[in-house]
């Protein structure tokens, strides 16, 4: 159990990917593990052989930062070459204002003023989800924060987004449908072109919505699957007692 | 063979999707622990994969339904009302709606072993 804490203690404070992480890990465990039993074979008590290999192999504050230091990916490594977080900054406001009048531009154009209204939310959905998405994978493979607890966070959302498209999209073509039928109704000259026209605008909106919630559902999947795999190495490396939390987040 | 060439484009990825839903259902029935204790998250993931996959064929085949009525509407809104035969445009509805039926099969038998699946974990567990 004291091994399972020290290496717990140790798989908090490193910062590396999944698979670095673990093998870490894995090599520690063994280590620590050699330790004892050759300590215990010289003539020491179990407590003492346990005691005396954490503090001959435990890795401290500082040896934790150093190893995170050589798992830093390429990502960080570029990015601590950067001016600084101020450009960073600079740069997404310049990248947000540049959209912004790409949007306003493209306003008043006749093809952009024909789409749905729906669409908006769905555009909305389809932007928080990507960054949420690459959020994630910028913190668990380029950050190090890939204890499965960290993988599962936030995974839900996704699956909440995927269900709101869906939701805005039945909402937009209820909404299309009675646009239609009242255009219909106003002006039953050009019913054929109302009617057609009317069906093109709602399965846009129908498939707007089902392409925004596909890729949805499957990066819930998989950031989900991810964390079942974590879990099960991670029970495997420090014992069952040590994750029940993790596993019932995750049932 | 000819229902799946009917159906159009879509067709393919749902047929993907049917062999990935029942490969899933056998290798879960199959690779399950007789075990309390070596039942995991991996094991639930997976059980749960079935029905997520059931789910994304449904959706798979409206989105197929949509894209096939898209594709008859531009073509009747570009002939006009006059030069269109409604023979063809319910034969066009009709091939449009072979992928959602086929999606709701799927999603039938997805639930259906997701059920029985869940049912052997529970009682594994139990």
């Amino acid at each position: 159990m004291r091994i399972g804490a020290t290496l717990r203690e140790a798989s908090r404070s490193l910062r590396a990917p999944p698979s670095a992480r673990l093998r870490f890990l894995e090599e520690l465990r063994s280590d620590l593990e050699d330790l004892e039993s050759s300590l215990r074979a010289a003539g020491m008590s179990e407590s003492e052989a346990k005691r005396r290999a954490e503090a001959m192999l435990a890795p401290d504050a500082e040896t934790l930062e150093a190893l995170s230091r050589v798992h830093r990916p390429l990502w960080l490594r570029w990015r601590a070459r950067l001016p600084g977080r101020g450009a960073l900054g600079m740069a997404l406001a310049l990248g947000v204002l540049a959209l912004a009048g790409a949007i306003s531009a493209l306003r008043d154009t006749a093809s952009v003023r024909d789409l749905p209204l729906f669409l908006i939310p769905i555009a909305g959905i389809a932007i928080a989800a990507t960054l949420r998405v690459a959020g994630k994978v910028v913190r668990i493979w380029c950050e190090g924060e890939s204890e499965s607890t960290c993988v599962l966070a936030g995974s839900g959302d996704l699956l909440v987004a995927a269900a709101g498209a869906l939701v805005a999209t039945t909402f937009g073509v209820v909404q299309e449908l009675y646009h239609t039928a009242s255009l219909i109704v106003a002006t039953p000259t050009l019913q054929f072109e109302l009617l057609m026209q009317g069906l093109r605008r709602l399965t846009l909106l129908g498939i707007a919505g089902i392409a925004v919630a596909m890729p949805c559902g499957l990066a819930w999947l998989f950031f989900v699957r991810q964390a079942a795999g974590l879990v099960r190495r991670e029970r495997g490396l420090l014992g069952p007692d040590l994750f029940i939390a993790s596993t019932r987040r995750l049932s | 063979m000819r229902l799946i060439s009917d159906g159009g484009f879509m067709m393919w990825p749902m047929v993907a999707i049917t062999f990935a839903v029942v490969g899933l259902s056998i290798w879960s029935w199959v690779s399950m622990p007789r075990d309390a204790a070596s039942l995991d998250a991996v094991v639930e993931t997976r059980i749960d994969s079935v029905l997520f996959w059931g789910s994304y064929g449904v959706v798979l085949g409206i989105l197929g339904t949509l894209v096939g009525i898209a594709q008859a509407a531009q073509a009747i809104e570009m002939a006009g009302a006059s030069s269109v035969n409604p023979a063809i445009v319910w034969g066009g509805i009709k091939v449009a709606l072979i992928t959602v039926i086929f999606g709701f099969l799927l999603f039938s038998f997805a639930l259906v072993a997701w059920f029985g699946l869940r049912v052997r974990y529970r009682r594994t567990l139990a």
